[in-house]
């Protein structure tokens, strides 16, 4: 943030949240994928986005469905076939790296195949410093 | 002359379109013992209202990784093998007198959080507020970041279980979109209705949890559940593109 006096255009009584960054990223979740019995499988993309200490507003899009809207969240449960679901979501590993992740666990002994077709799950992301920072 | 619609969320700022005012501001610490074994922390927040409650922690004084609440760092070894998605998040809940911060934790030792929690004032308040700045320097409005414009911000009570509920916008774009839930209490040891930061829904095949709320370019629409308890969704959407700035 540049402290700059000339850059300052009002100042407020109330705190505010202030828009640093955004950005869209893709995970593949290929249609081939097995996971093996009580075993899991992760995809995901990382994202350098943020300053250090930023919130997120997430937005997430499968290319399956909805494919002119995005679910308001940042984890998404998919439910497939039987006990079967995958996890979409969103965490920090860094300060300023955000993990966009798809992880589908096998509860069953039994190895599993996902469902048929690839599936591209598109996060959109929008960043915020809060009033702390 | 009004703003331009189409051209709004190019604009860092328009005075058609009110920002965020945060009318909340506190921050603390506390330790968390493992397992955290439903432990919680209370924090009178002393507004006239359920504030629309938002922020974030970290197990680091300096923030240095910050997680949002609902979330935390990444699972790892029998985390990840029990279906976990963290090795241990923060969840927050408000109600009129009290904002509760629920920690667990399964990273197998004592954790010092360190939270920062800020709120908005819902759209049925009439409530008059002091303010929240401390340092016109930490609040100046700085032409380095976009300030989301508030198009519309609303109520929707008496939710019902299997329903839909549309709130259009037809601003041509997704726009950002902030909900809360208000729903049963459960945390143990709290009564009554807690609102929170909507963060979790199934898609599909499942039945939403408590609720899906989609964004297109025309409306943003809320399908609750078969077992949905939630009561209110308190929702505000922006001008702002989701995820372009």
């Amino acid at each position: 943030m540049t402290t700059i006096p000339a850059d300052f255009i009002q100042t407020s009584d109330f705190a505010t949240t202030k828009q640093d960054n955004s950005a869209i990223a893709t995970v593949l979740l290929p249609g081939s994928t097995s996971v093996a019995g009580s075993g899991s499988v992760e995809f995901h993309t990382d994202v350098v986005i943020g300053a250090k200490a930023a919130i997120t507003r997430i937005q997430i899009a499968s290319s399956k469905y909805l494919s002119n809207a995005r679910n308001v969240c940042s984890q998404l449960i998919r439910t497939y076939s039987g006990p079967y679901q995958a996890a979409i979501y969103t965490t920090r590993i860094n300060a300023t790296t955000l993990r966009c992740s798809v992880f589908i666990p096998n509860p069953s002994a039994v190895a599993m195949t996902t469902v048929a077709g690839n599936e591209i799950f598109t996060f959109y992301i929008d960043t915020f410093l809060p009033p702390f920072v | 002359m009004p703003a331009i619609l189409a051209n709004t969320s190019s604009l860092l700022l328009t005075s058609d379109y009110p920002n965020d005012k945060v009318v909340y501001v506190h921050d603390l610490s506390f330790s968390v013992s493992a397992p955290s074994g439903g432990a919680y922390q209370t924090i009178a927040h002393g507004l006239p209202f359920v504030p629309l409650v938002a922020g974030e922690w970290s197990t680091a004084s300096d923030f240095s990784v910050s997680y949002d609440y609902f979330s935390g760092p990444p699972a790892t070894g029998s985390a990840i093998s029990g279906g976990q998605l963290f090795n241990a998040h923060v969840d927050i809940y408000a109600d009129a007198t009290n904002i509760y911060l629920y920690p667990v934790n399964t990273t197998g030792s004592t954790m010092t959080v360190y939270a920062r929690i800020f709120a908005y004032e819902p759209s049925d308040s009439t409530a008059s507020l002091g303010a929240t700045s401390n340092s016109a320097d930490n609040f100046a409005l700085n032409t380095g970041y976009n300030y989301p414009k508030l198009f519309s911000e609303g109520i929707i009570s008496s939710v019902a279980t299997s329903s839909t509920y549309t709130v259009s916008h037809g601003l041509g774009i997704v726009p950002q979109v902030m909900v809360w839930e208000t729903a049963p209490s459960i945390i143990s040891g709290v009564g009554g209705s807690l609102r929170s930061p909507h963060y979790y829904m199934t898609e599909q095949s499942g039945d939403p949890y408590q609720a899906a709320i989609i964004a297109s370019t025309s409306s943003v629409t809320i399908t609750t559940g078969l077992s949905t308890t939630v009561t209110r969704f308190d929702y505000r959407v922006y001008c702002d593109r989701s995820g372009v700035l």
